[in-house]
């Protein structure tokens, strides 16, 4: 003998009941799929492009870096090296001026022997 | 995530700009009376100064690569730096013997020997050039030039033999046969040196007795 069914079973039996698709859904599905899929460029290889993008922006700012440090380089070696031959430019010329008033020195030396002038070189002591 | 890749970037760009490149302004410390040199400067219409120790020798070198640079720098990758300072002034009297002094205390030590030294009765037209002698070999040289309008200091460290400034004759402005160091005058320094150097020791000793 069957139990009569209370409301909520039958209920639940006809939602659970199974029921075919409706005509073309499949198709439908499948059609709206291909629209959204992204097409991805060839050399996307799985990457998102903005990580390409920040890849790119690292490299341009490596290769920039290296430029403008071998050029602040080449600025400073010459500015180095501009320092150097202006130190010897004023070696020289303090040793010209030194040599003169030793040579100076060495003509009134002479003539303070002859009682005709003051000497005025004191060369080592 | 993009501001992380910014500031990495950022870096990056930092890092490669940044070594190599010795600290322009930190070449060194001056041989000479800071406290005078700002005088000096404060006094003078015009000044140069120029420091370049070791490292910015060194690197300076890397760049003298013309012909007219080859004896410069044979000269130059030797030693161990190079200060020169050159204070020229608008009127007279604007340095005294007692600055001059203060410059010549600092090569005042018993490895130095005076080489040349010429005194006016003014004091503004002296001369002196020391040298610094270890085992008998030039590891320095200072000149010291006044004028009565113009104050100049050259301090070069290292080794630099009479030769070098010989060889620099006709170059940098230096005539030919400025200078010559004969061995008879760096003998004469020798034995001044060993004798300064026996007097400390003596007077080292003394002290150290009771």
């Amino acid at each position: 003998m069957v139990e009569p069914m209370d409301p909520f079973e039958r209920e639940l039996r006809e939602q659970l009941q199974a029921r075919s698709a409706p005509e073309g859904f499949a198709d439908r599905v499948m059609g709206r799929m291909s629209e959204r899929r992204p097409s991805r460029p060839w050399l996307s290889f799985g990457m998102p492009a903005w990580r390409w993008a920040v890849a790119a922006a690292l490299v341009a700012a490596m290769v920039l870096g290296g430029v403008e440090r071998d050029r602040q380089q080449r600025l400073a070696g010459e500015r180095a090296k501009e320092q150097v031959l202006l130190a010897l430019r004023i070696t020289g010329s303090t040793l010209r001026d030194v040599n003169a008033k030793v040579k100076a020195a060495g003509v009134q030396e002479k003539l303070s022997q002859k009682g005709a002038g003051r000497a005025i070189l004191d060369r080592d002591e | 995530m993009k501001m992380v890749c910014l500031q990495v970037a950022l870096s990056l760009v930092a890092v490669a700009a940044g070594p190599a490149l010795p600290a322009m302004g930190q070449s060194s410390q001056s041989p000479f009376p800071v406290t005078l040199e700002k005088q000096l400067v404060e006094r003078a219409a015009n000044y140069t100064e120029v420091s370049l120790d070791r490292k910015m020798l060194d690197f300076a070198v890397r760049f003298m690569n013309d012909k007219d640079d080859a004896e410069g720098k044979r000269i130059v990758e030797k030693l161990n730096g190079v200060y020169v300072r050159s204070y020229e002034f608008d009127k007279e009297g604007q340095y005294t013997a007692a600055d001059l002094d203060a410059v010549r205390r600092q090569f005042d030590t018993p490895e130095w020997s005076v080489l040349v030294k010429t005194r006016s009765k003014t004091d503004s037209d002296d001369a002196d050039i020391y040298m610094k002698l270890v085992n008998g070999e030039v590891q320095g040289m200072f000149i010291l030039n006044a004028e009565p309008k113009e104050l100049d200091f050259v301090y070069i460290s290292g080794p630099i033999r009479p030769e070098d400034l010989k060889d620099l004759s006709g170059n940098f402005g230096i005539p030919a046969n400025t200078w010559e160091i004969t061995p008879k005058a760096k003998e004469k320094a020798q034995k001044k040196t060993d004798e300064k150097v026996q007097k400390s020791a003596d007077k080292a000793q003394k002290e150290e007795q009771p």
